[in-house]
């Protein structure tokens, strides 16, 4: 009799565990996972405008929500990642293998693209001087003052490849400061420093194409590169696997609206609310005048190799490796089927 | 009576020994207890991060930070953005000393001085200085001139406010017996004030001096080039932790050797003081 007592007592504290824990699971279940994307420059970066047209996501607000998070640049995104303070990083083709290489975090996986510099026919980040200044030529950078975003960022290991091509190394033949992008055009006229980066949409703007002019582009320095990509842990992708299928789904259906040239006039309206410019000055956006972004979110990863294989060689990591090993692929694969 | 006064230098003899080796023994543990808590800081870093609890990236060990410290020794880079920073610091150092004493003393001899500088200084002093930096950027530009400006602008504020505190102090029986004796106005402050209050103002450039090496370093952390603060930012950037924690350790030592050495120059300085003479 007590035994029997005793196992009914089990099976009732069995089965209210069970259904506590059955209930807690699908709470967890039922709220929405949320993923952080990190982006850099406005409009360029895909993260910058993709909850512009969320009403898109079908999966928003259902198995994940999306939070688009601003950096200085793509170095500071490994701390963030390491933090995991950012699900989705946007690395450059210079910070992947800083992360993997220095911060030692060897579980990073490319899984999409977000834009490509170089390719033919699309622009390409530029470095430019002042139009009427004393550079007319690489060399005469020597003892000049180059900002840059951040140390690390890819348009600073572009810049470094190309002086070094002349002749010319970081600190011993030239000084690099950083500064935010928006700033750089009053740093260039006001003579505070000799070189800037060009990125879109900065590069567009009237009165640095008055008074700057281009001493060379992002090609010319390093070619075709597979400028940033969306990256993340392979835990978290483990984790997450179908919602993040669902993220790049829905990343998808809004990368083909903003494609699409009929919404040509929407996607300038959006890029104008974002960084409250005329409307009239984003013609450029998602056409042949703004960088090469794959419309199927697949990054080059034949490119991505060669500028790993150039960061290693200009001192920044002390090894290369395979990218094809640090990439999942699947995963923005099964979100293009899903959408034929 | 011989032996009374035998057995009492004695018993003085014998308290002075004891009362000097009181003292030594009260150095020797003052100094290995600093010592003491230095190394069990160290080893518990060591220890924590070869625990697996943390990566490499997030704390790197000591060891390898030495280790990294030491590479950069000999491949040179440590003297020369050491020298770079010491430069700029102790040059706004000096200039901060200069300006915030010559301030100080003028604010305390003129009223109409005292009467432009007080909301000045009073609104000054709080104000994180170091937001200035893009201003100062924008102005002087981004090499040396701009990083030892910021530094003046930040440790001039303690030199100032020190010296007129401590030449507000001097007490008046010292300026009348220099007045009794003929002393001009130049001799009273040359000669009496300044001395009498070099205690206070010897405390305000000892603030200064930390605030000078603090803010070279992060102008230099914020405008890039050579020195400590431009090269732990970019190993940062670089995701090189040992040179970050090589950056925090060598400027923990810069530190300290500045600080011991404005305490030597204070005592050197008022060697004449009751706190030197206590301190015998």
């Amino acid at each position: 009799m007590r035994g029997k007592v005793t196992s009914a007592g089990m099976a009732a504290l069995g089965l209210i565990l069970g259904l506590a824990v059955g209930s807690l699971n699908s709470g967890a279940q039922a709220e929405p996972l949320k993923i952080r994307g990190a982006w850099v420059a406005p409009i360029s970066n895909f993260a910058s405008i993709w909850l512009q047209k969320k009403d898109l996501a079908v999966h928003f607000g259902h198995s994940y929500v999306f939070e688009s998070v601003r950096y200085a640049g793509t170095p500071p995104m490994i701390t963030a990642i390491a933090n995991n303070e950012v699900e989705i990083g946007n690395l450059a083709f210079s910070t992947l293998p800083i992360a993997i290489g220095n911060a030692g975090m060897d579980d990073i996986r490319v899984i999409s693209d977000d834009f490509q510099d170089g390719v033919t026919g699309y622009v390409s980040n530029d470095y430019e001087v002042l139009a009427d200044g004393p550079i007319k030529k690489v060399e005469d950078l020597k003892g000049k003052v180059i900002a840059i975003n951040a140390a690390g960022a890819g348009v600073d290991v572009a810049m470094r490849a190309m002086l070094r091509k002349h002749g010319l190394e970081a600190n011993r033949d030239y000084t690099i400061i950083e500064a935010p992008f928006p700033g750089m055009k009053s740093m260039l006229m006001e003579k505070k420093v000799d070189l800037i980066p060009g990125v879109l949409p900065f590069m567009l703007d009237p009165e640095l194409k008055k008074n700057a002019r281009t001493l060379f582009d992002m090609k010319a320095a390093i070619g075709r590169s597979q400028f940033v990509m969306w990256s993340s842990r392979k835990p978290f992708i483990d984790a997450h696997r179908a919602v993040l299928v669902d993220f790049l789904e829905d990343s998808l259906r809004i990368l083909y609206w903003y494609l699409d040239p009929k919404n040509h006039d929407a996607v300038a309206e959006i890029a104008s609310q974002i960084t409250k410019q005329p409307p009239e000055r984003f013609g450029w956006v998602f056409t042949k005048n703004d960088y090469y972004r794959d419309p199927n979110l697949m990054p080059d990863l034949d490119a991505l190799q060669k500028n790993v294989d150039m960061t290693h060689e200009l001192g920044f990591v002390k090894a290369s490796f395979d990218v094809k090993a640090h990439s999942d692929l699947s995963l923005i694969q099964e979100a293009a089927k899903r959408l034929k | 009576m011989a032996g009374v006064n035998e057995t009492a230098s004695l018993a003085g003899a014998e308290a002075a020994i004891s009362r000097d080796a009181g003292r030594r023994l009260d150095a020797v543990f003052r100094s290995g207890a600093g010592i003491f808590s230095i190394l069990v800081l160290l080893i518990a870093w060591e220890t924590f991060a070869r625990s697996g609890k943390v990566t490499p990236f997030m704390l790197p060990p000591f060891s390898a930070v030495a280790e990294r410290i030491y590479a950069d020794a000999i491949a040179g880079d440590l003297w020369r953005n050491l020298a770079v920073t010491l430069f700029r610091a102790l040059t706004g150092f000096a200039i901060a000393a200069v300006g915030g004493v010559a301030l100080g003393a003028m604010m305390a001899r003129s009223r109409i001085v005292r009467w432009f500088f007080d909301p000045i200084i009073s609104v000054g002093f709080p104000m994180p200085k170091i937001a200035f930096l893009p201003i100062i950027i924008l102005w002087l530009g981004l090499y040396d001139v701009s990083k030892i400006s910021v530094v003046v602008f930040d440790a001039i504020f303690p030199v100032v406010t020190a010296t007129l505190a401590g030449l507000a102090g001097v007490e008046r029986e010292l300026i009348w017996s220099g007045r009794n004796m003929g002393a001009n106005e130049r001799e009273l402050m040359w000669q009496i004030a300044l001395p009498a209050a070099l205690p206070q103002i010897l405390t305000g450039l000892q603030v200064a001096l930390p605030i000078a090496l603090i803010v070279a370093i992060i102008a230099e952390m914020a405008m890039g080039g050579y020195g400590l603060g431009g090269a732990m930012m970019s190993a940062s950037r670089f995701a090189d932790s040992r040179g970050v924690f090589a950056g925090i350790v060598e400027i923990a030592i810069v530190g300290y050797a500045l600080i011991k050495a404005m305490a030597l120059v204070r005592h050197r300085l008022l060697a004449w003081h009751h706190e030197t003479v206590e301190d015998r």
